[in-house]
């Protein structure tokens, strides 16, 4: 029964930090955190204490994101289309180019 | 024909012909070439008859005419022309328009030299079709072409800057990709702040106005858009640029 609380603890710690917990927590790991563009993983530190009256709690930390390496299913997507900034780029340069300022009205009689 | 006939001759042919050319001396040269069988000097334009310089002058009202009809179409069928200047660019061309084919009926119905003498000039100095409606028209359509392009920069500046952070909080180093994004998003700034001032100055501009003041603030207006491209063209640069150091950040594991 305190083993379910503390489970479900864990639970509410990392939901409270705006991320779900995929995975049943463990001691030591990491859990999957939904980003804006997909899944990576973010790593969590949990550790789990037991008072002398019998009352366990867990704890989850999570793990500053610039200690940890990268690995190739957490890169991000960087394919951004610039091809129609070159298109209306184009369109612009047609029409300035098309401005003869030294065009004249010298054709009347 | 006797020396006094000739000299009669080319008074008449100068007092037609001069005015008119010295009315247009100051927007450009027009063809020349010497009256037939009369030498009445370089500076005389070939006229015959009141009804030879008539046809002229309408040509000269045509070719007018023909190009209010192409500027039409451009602002019409332009993408990114804000309403409010296309209703107000299409506005002043109808009003040059119907000027111009008054002025047209006009000129058709003068009986005299006196008469076209006051009425040709009209066609250059109360429309200014050629050297201020039409760069006014274009420089507009350029203008609010680059707003639009603005913005389609500020969004992939937007998910640039998204792919950047993702790949900040994914551990990789992009301080070069965040350099080149901030130098793309200050050059889409500059490019945009001059393409905003261009509408403002030149639409209130009329033919009254030329060449002063209008003739400088269509060409400061014309070099503000070139500057406006350039920083255009640094700002795609720059977008290149971060997008290819962030995959370089990424290295092998970049898609």
């Amino acid at each position: 029964m305190r083993r379910t609380f503390g489970a479900a603890f864990v639970a509410l710690a990392v939901a409270g930090c705006g991320v779900t917990p995929a995975v049943t927590p463990a001691p030591e790991g990491t859990v999957a955190v939904p980003t804006t563009v997909g899944t990576s993983s973010r790593p969590v530190t949990v550790s789990t204490t037991t008072t002398a009256a019998g009352t366990t709690t867990t704890t989850a930390t999570q793990v500053t994101s610039t200690t940890v390496a990268a690995s190739p299913a957490t890169v991000p997507d960087v394919d951004v289309d610039l091809s129609e900034l070159d298109v209306l780029l184009d369109e612009v340069d047609q029409v300035l180019g098309s401005i003869d300022l030294d065009e004249a009205e010298g054709d009347l009689p | 024909m006797t020396r006094r006939k000739i000299v009669t001759v080319a008074l008449g042919l100068a007092l037609v012909a001069t005015t008119p050319a010295a009315a247009f001396a100051q927007v450009g040269e027009a063809p020349r070439r010497p009256a037939e069988g009369v030498d009445v000097g370089a500076d005389v334009r070939p006229v015959r008859d009141l009804e030879a310089l008539k046809v002229r002058a309408l040509e000269a009202i045509d070719r007018r005419l023909q190009r209010i009809d192409r500027l039409e179409e451009a602002v019409r069928s332009s993408e990114h022309v804000t309403p409010e200047h296309r209703d107000e660019l299409l506005a002043e061309l109808d009003r040059s328009a119907a000027g111009l084919r008054d002025l047209a009926a006009q000129i058709d119905a003068a009986e005299t030299a006196e008469e076209l003498r006051e009425l040709i000039p009209k066609i250059a100095t109360d429309y200014r079709i050629f050297v201020l409606v039409t760069p006014k028209v274009k420089e507009v359509l350029v203008a609010d072409a680059m707003v639009d392009l603005a913005d389609r920069f500020d969004e992939a500046a937007e998910k640039i800057a998204d792919a950047i952070e993702r790949a900040a909080e994914a551990g990789y180093d992009v301080s070069e990709a965040e350099a080149a994004l901030e130098r793309m998003v200050s050059l889409i700034d500059q490019a945009e702040s001059l393409a905003e001032g261009v509408p403002p100055s030149v639409l209130p501009l009329t033919p009254s106005q030329w060449p002063d003041p209008a003739q400088g603030v269509i060409r400061e207006a014309h070099d503000d858009l070139v500057e406006a491209r350039s920083a255009f063209r640094g700002a795609r640069q720059a977008a290149h640029d971060a997008v290819a150091a962030l995959r370089a950040a990424i290295g092998d594991d970049g898609v």
